[in-house]
């Protein structure tokens, strides 16, 4: 292609833009409504995805230690099980440590005298808390600590740890769905809109093709101009969720009483905006773009 | 030379567009083909652009056997033929010189070339003075000659012209047909189809009549018969 023709492409796909307004308008508009829709879906899955995470990293494995075992042993026995690839962190709990938090437990009953006993004769063991890398190695991790003899028992928190994965798979299953729905409406409006603009401009497409303009002669305007209105309506709404997400955070923030120490916390806008601007960028331009060849196909047929 | 060698055309509805063809057309000649609505004259151009294929025969233009031309050459090929119609077929958003300047456009002539050119044909054509002008701001013979001087803009060797006068009243008529007259007199071949019988009786050129996708008639200098 000369240079002196791709000038001419630009030149009449902006003209085609400016001399049909309303078209231009519906496809950008078409174009923003369905990056909009994908963008709050996808920043609504991401921070239900990071707040799963968040959570299903904070589960732990208790190993309870017996009680003869002194402080040497203890220390050589984290040093050892420390050395196992699944394992990220273990934290050492003493009884006394348990004790304390024990007693701090809210739901405890108000007795008093219970706890001086209970204080006096410390019941609790001594355990280890392991944070693993992966929680998919849980199983290794315990068949590897039932073999060690100073460990007399093994809590792991399976029902919590399963319904999390689950809930995680099924969140990812649900906005793969709800992502294709949308990509799917997406193309059928923005393909409508390109419909319309062909339909209307078919007249001039044949007039090309009589004087003897190539197919791709008579494309370049079109994708130029389905690159601009995707450009254009994938911009529109990545600013307008770029400046109203905090504001809606706030809002859900104050209505759930969320502060900096809850469970559930928000993903900042930047860290989404590293995948949402490529893929919404792809989506709108691509949309543009395939529409625009696809419906002009049976156009260029003369 | 334009050849159709037993030519026949059958739509996908079953409907006989021309049938068993034969017709030879000498470089620099002027024809007119006449015939009622359904007789296959449009066929026949529509065959000649290569918008459609012959279901039998053989097309042969200048030295290139047409039915047998690949899909990616048939814009080369085109540019070769100049075109015409009834309803003039003008880019209503562009204006005289921009629809003129297209044809060259088409054929990536630069930008200094097509400056240069444009207004001499605007000028053979006596639309000088309209070259700003929209096709809505023209007379519908300015319009017609317009889309002639975007036919005729790359010296084509032939050129086809469907109905040109069809839109147009007897006056503007003549004078789109003087047009055509003149180009012809330049060496081209000019094939036109038409209705108009007082044009075809007066000119007194080759006539072709067709009837019911045949040829009925090829006179060398003759008129229109019902």
């Amino acid at each position: 292609m000369k240079i002196l023709s791709f000038s001419h492409f630009i030149h009449e796909g902006f003209e085609s833009i400016f001399k049909n307004k309303s078209m231009a308008f519906a496809s950008i508009a078409t174009t923003t409504v369905c990056i909009f829709m994908l963008g709050i879906a996808f920043l609504t899955m991401e921070n239900i995805e990071y707040n799963v995470e968040n959570i299903e990293t904070g589960i732990n494995i208790t190993a309870f230690l017996d009680e003869n075992m002194i402080e040497e042993e203890i220390d050589q026995l984290k040093g050892i099980i420390l050395k196992s690839p699944q394992i990220e962190s273990i934290d050492y709990v003493s009884k006394d440590e348990a004790m304390k938090r024990f007693i701090g437990d809210e739901n405890l009953p108000n007795d008093p005298e219970l706890l001086n006993d209970l204080k006096e004769d410390n019941p609790l063991r001594a355990s280890f808390e392991i944070k693993l890398r992966n929680n998919k190695d849980e199983q290794v991790v315990i068949e590897l600590l039932s073999k060690i003899k100073q460990i007399v028992k093994i809590n792991t928190p399976k029902e919590a740890m399963q319904l999390l994965i689950n809930l995680k798979n099924f969140i990812q299953a649900t906005s793969a769905v709800i992502i294709i729905i949308l990509v799917v409406v997406g193309v059928i409006l923005i393909g409508n809109t390109i419909q319309l603009t062909v339909h209307i401009r078919k007249n001039e497409i044949r007039i090309m093709k009589y004087i003897g303009a190539t197919d791709w002669f008579v494309r370049w305007p079109f994708v130029i101009e389905g690159l601009f209105i995707g450009f254009l309506g994938t911009l529109i709404p990545l600013i307008t969720l770029f400046f109203t997400y905090n504001f809606f955070v706030n809002i859900f923030k104050q209505a759930l009483s969320i502060n900096e120490e809850s469970l559930i916390s928000f993903m900042p806008v930047l860290e989404i905006y590293q995948s949402l601007v490529p893929a919404a960028l792809i989506l709108g331009l691509g949309m543009g773009i395939v529409g625009s060849l696809i419906i002009i196909r049976k156009h260029l047929r003369v | 030379m334009i050849i159709l060698d037993n030519v026949t055309k059958i739509y996908e509805n079953s409907a006989v567009g021309v049938k068993n063809i034969n017709l030879k057309i000498k470089e620099g000649e002027f024809v007119f083909i006449v015939g009622n609505t359904g007789s296959g004259k449009s066929t026949i151009l529509r065959l000649l652009l290569k918008e459609i294929e012959p279901s039998n025969g053989t097309i042969i233009i200048g030295d290139k056997d047409i039915t047998k031309m690949s899909k990616e050459s048939i814009p080369y090929f085109r540019r070769e033929l100049g075109v015409v119609f009834q309803d003039f077929k003008l880019f209503e958003n562009k204006t005289v010189f921009e629809n003129v300047a297209f044809a060259m456009k088409v054929i990536e002539e630069s930008p200094r070339n097509i400056r240069r050119t444009v207004p001499n044909v605007l000028s053979t054509m006596g639309l000088e003075n309209k070259a700003r002008c929209y096709p809505k701001q023209l007379s519908g013979g300015e319009k017609q000659r317009t889309a002639i001087g975007r036919a005729i803009l790359n010296n084509p060797s032939i050129l086809l012209a469907d109905e040109p006068t069809g839109n147009l009243d007897p006056k503007t008529s003549w004078d789109i047909m003087k047009v055509l007259e003149e180009i012809n007199k330049n060496g081209t071949t000019v094939i036109v189809v038409t209705h108009n019988q007082e044009i075809v009786n007066s000119m007194q050129k080759r006539v072709i009549q067709l009837k019911d996708a045949k040829i009925i008639r090829d006179v060398v200098k003759g008129g229109y018969e019902e």
